[in-house]
């Protein structure tokens, strides 16, 4: 899941980069308005995390952009400022959600996740596919009833497989929403964690569920 | 003062109130002379008039007189006298009446009772009696009694015939009546008419009396020289002055009537127009009332507009929602000020919000930095290497907090008046140095030259500390503001007995509107910008205050090849 996270102090961008990394988020940065613009526009993020302040642009200006040209991905406001007219003027100008500094960390990467499933069209925080179960919000997986544990980024690769079940996703796909700017681009990392997630969900479990696509990519076994 | 419609009625009422009575008292003065001008007039054309009057009662009574006089004396005249016992003797019996007739004849003058009652007109009052030339009484009237007119020597000697001469007399103690004298000649002896021609007289009106001569002579006799030469009688008739007194009396009576009527209308018309005066005054000055209390609030309506607009000024509407143009001209200064100060509030108050939330915003971010930060590292045990880090960023957040919540207080106290200075000798030029030293690093990454020129001795009784706050916080402005490979030029040097410290940079510079502005605190000449807590508009506003304490002033040039700051301190 690849989040765009648009905040010009640079100890918050710091941490919040490592902590939603850690969760297995790819996420990309900007400090100040005009780059938040630029990237926001050149890559397709799951969900864009805005502070309001900004350095050059101002994170209202941004959004209100944003909505006119028809840019759809969700946006959660991040803003200092308390005053009930900042959350009413963000959410009119077509905030997905709102959050007010200081805010848990917890909290922050809940709203994310659920946002990722709305743009998913997913009501419940659990998919279950045959007999595998993952639970979105807890970031467990079961297969049969037993425990199956991933790595955040298996998890991630999981997850956007099961929100696209049925559906072929090609390799470029997996990564845009994978990884982050700065990861290398090389082909067979999509390959190598396909491959340890076979080991884990599908390895003993019958019928097998990742299903390769030769020449088009992968795709998690639907209905 | 309470009320300045109060006031204003007040003090026009007074003046109104004291013009009216000076009116007054004019106008009571000016017509009571008037009037006691017309009385005195009136009181003396009604004594002339008693004058008058008296006068013709007098007149009048002394014309009766006289004529009854005469009328007694043409009577005399034509009465026959006794002077038959000296008819006889002839001429010589004449000759000798002629030099005494009364006194030698002894005869008198018989008027019958009713003629005299007749010309005495039955007056009880009236008297007559009649007395020969020698004083001999001849007739007397009967009212007289045993009463007489005593005949006065000179006027028998020289009373002229026909003419009467008047006199008021007492007839008895007390009894005073008014008599006329008349001296006739008694001319027709009708019972006699056997007189020869030659001594008779001439028949009455032939020769007025006095005048002429005789148109008779007595041939070959003597005859008298002047008609004086005639028998002589003295008529007197008088009257009671009773009738007389009564008529001046009631004169009198009626004089006082009218003067004190006189005296009377004069001080109803004086009343009369005392009232009228005070009606009108009182009229004037109630209608004036009215009139002042209307003009007063015409006349502060506008006020009453200004204060109506003024009370709905609210935090939420600062605008004086009134047109200048439509108050008068005494107020539109007022209005135009007070919208300038409520446009300046405001300014301060969209700043001041703004601060509240700028400095919202640059605590609570570090703040969740910090946070984040921390949730981060408890998330799944860490590395020592990465504790450290994790403990690194949470100070250098915390350190951004604690510098701006030390700005917020220097605030606070310059605010408080709470700041006091401590000051000592300072080099000002180690100082700069100082200060140059310490922010070198931080231009230096940023490609920054920060040179110092200092000139002389440059000692200063100020407070080192402050004055190093200062240095700082425009070193570290000229700083953050240059443009890349600027520069920035420290100079110390002492002008004109000032101390002159001059930082230069080569940066963006501020825009002239904003330089108006720049040492207001909140004031941002770039709203959104917000690096880090330099940018609240609050750093200019300390320097700013510290340097109004220190004593000295602080100015600024700019232009696009970047701005000055100038400080000068008075050197003691």
């Amino acid at each position: 899941m690849r989040v765009l996270l648009i905040e010009d102090h640079k100890p918050l961008v710091r941490a919040l980069k490592r902590g939603l990394e850690e969760e297995g988020f790819a996420v990309d940065t900007a400090v100040d308005g005009e780059e938040g613009d630029y990237k926001a526009r050149s890559a397709n993020y799951d969900v864009i995390v805005l502070d309001l302040m900004l350095p050059k642009k101002d994170g209202l200006t941004l959004l209100k952009a944003w909505r006119k040209k028809g840019l759809e991905t969700h946006v959660i406001v991040l803003t200092a400022r308390s005053g009930m007219e900042d959350k009413v003027q963000g959410l009119d100008l077509g905030a997905d959600d709102y959050l007010a500094k200081p805010f848990q960390l917890e909290e922050l990467m809940a709203r994310i996740r659920a946002l990722i499933r709305r743009g998913h069209q997913v009501k419940t925080p659990i998919l279950r596919i045959f007999d595998l179960e993952i639970d979105t919000a807890a970031r467990s997986v079961k297969r049969a009833g037993q425990s199956i544990h991933l790595t955040p980024r298996e998890f991630a690769l999981l997850q956007f497989l099961a929100f696209h079940r049925g559906q072929v996703v090609t390799r470029s796909m997996i990564w845009e929403h994978l990884y982050d700017e700065q990861d290398e681009n090389t082909s067979n990392v999509v390959d190598v964690y396909i491959r340890y997630l076979r080991t884990k969900v599908d390895k003993g479990f019958d019928p097998p569920l990742i299903l390769t696509r030769w020449g088009e990519g992968y795709m998690l076994r639907g209905e | 003062m309470r009320s300045i419609r109060l006031a204003l009625v007040g003090y026009f009422l007074l003046m109104v109130g004291a013009a009216l009575g000076a009116v007054y008292w004019f106008v009571n003065q000016t017509s009571a002379a008037t009037l006691q001008a017309k009385g005195e007039r009136a009181h003396k054309l009604l004594e002339e008039k008693y004058q008058y009057d008296c006068e013709k009662a007098k007149d009048d009574l002394d014309q009766r007189l006289l004529r009854n006089a005469q009328t007694l004396a043409s009577l005399a005249r034509s009465t026959p006298t006794h002077l038959e016992t000296l008819y006889p003797l002839g001429a010589l019996g004449i000759a000798a009446w002629v030099s005494d007739g009364a006194a030698v004849a002894g005869g008198r003058i018989p008027l019958s009772a009713g003629v005299s009652a007749e010309v005495m007109e039955d007056r009880p009052g009236d008297y007559y009696q009649i007395n020969s030339l020698r004083g001999r009484l001849l007739e007397k009237s009967v009212s007289l009694g045993d009463a007489m007119m005593p005949l006065k020597d000179e006027v028998r000697r020289r009373a002229e015939l026909l003419r009467g001469n008047f006199e008021t007399m007492n007839l008895r103690p007390g009894h005073e009546i008014r008599r006329v004298t008349l001296k006739t000649s008694v001319l027709h002896f009708g019972r006699y008419p056997a007189l020869p021609a030659m001594w008779r007289y001439p028949a009455p009106g032939t020769f007025p009396p006095g005048t002429g001569k005789s148109k008779f002579a007595r041939p070959g006799g003597r005859q008298p020289k002047s008609f004086d030469a005639w028998p002589i009688i003295f008529i007197q008739y008088a009257s009671d002055t009773y009738a007389l007194d009564a008529t001046l009396s009631d004169l009198k009576t009626r004089l006082d009537i009218d003067l004190d009527t006189q005296d009377r209308e004069t001080a109803e018309a004086l009343a009369g127009l005392q009232e009228r005066l005070l009606w009108i005054c009182g009229l004037a000055f109630v209608a004036l009332l009215a009139g002042t209390y209307g003009l007063v609030r015409l006349g502060l309506a506008p006020l009453r507009k200004l204060s109506d607009a003024v009370s709905r000024v609210s935090v939420k509407n600062f605008r004086l929602q009134v047109e200048s143009r439509r108050l008068p001209g005494e107020l539109r200064p007022i209005a135009t000020c007070l919208s300038e100060t409520l446009e300046q509030l405001q300014r301060a108050f969209a700043r001041e919000k703004q601060a509240a939330a700028d400095i919202s915003h640059e605590l609570r971010t570090p703040l969740a930095a910090l946070l984040t930060t921390l949730d981060v590292a408890l998330r799944k045990p860490r590395t020592p290497q990465e504790y450290e880090e994790i403990l690194e960023e949470c100070r250098d957040a915390g350190t951004q907090m604690a510098r701006l919540v030390e700005r917020m207080l220097a605030l606070a106290r310059l605010d408080a008046g709470a700041d006091t200075l401590r000051p000592r000798e300072v080099d000002v030029i180690k100082l700069a140095n100082q200060c140059t030293d310490l922010v070198r690093p931080l231009a230096n990454a940023r490609g920054v030259t920060v040179r110092l020129h200092a000139h002389g001795p440059a000692v200063l009784k100020a407070d080192p500390d402050k004055l190093r706050e200062v240095i700082n916080n425009l070193l570290h402005n000229a700083i953050e503001y240059n443009k890349p490979n600027g520069s920035i030029d420290l100079a110390v040097e002492r002008v004109n007995g000032q101390l002159a410290v001059e930082v230069r940079d080569t940066g963006i510079g501020i825009s002239p509107e904003a330089r108006t502005h720049i040492f207001e605190r909140f004031f941002r000449a770039d709203p959104s910008r917000h690096a880090d807590s330099m940018h609240a508009g609050i750093g200019l506003a300390i320097v700013k205050g510290y340097v109004d304490l220190m004593g000295g002033t602080i100015g600024v040039d700019s232009s696009d090849a970047g701005s000055t700051f100038r400080l000068k301190f008075p050197v003691a």
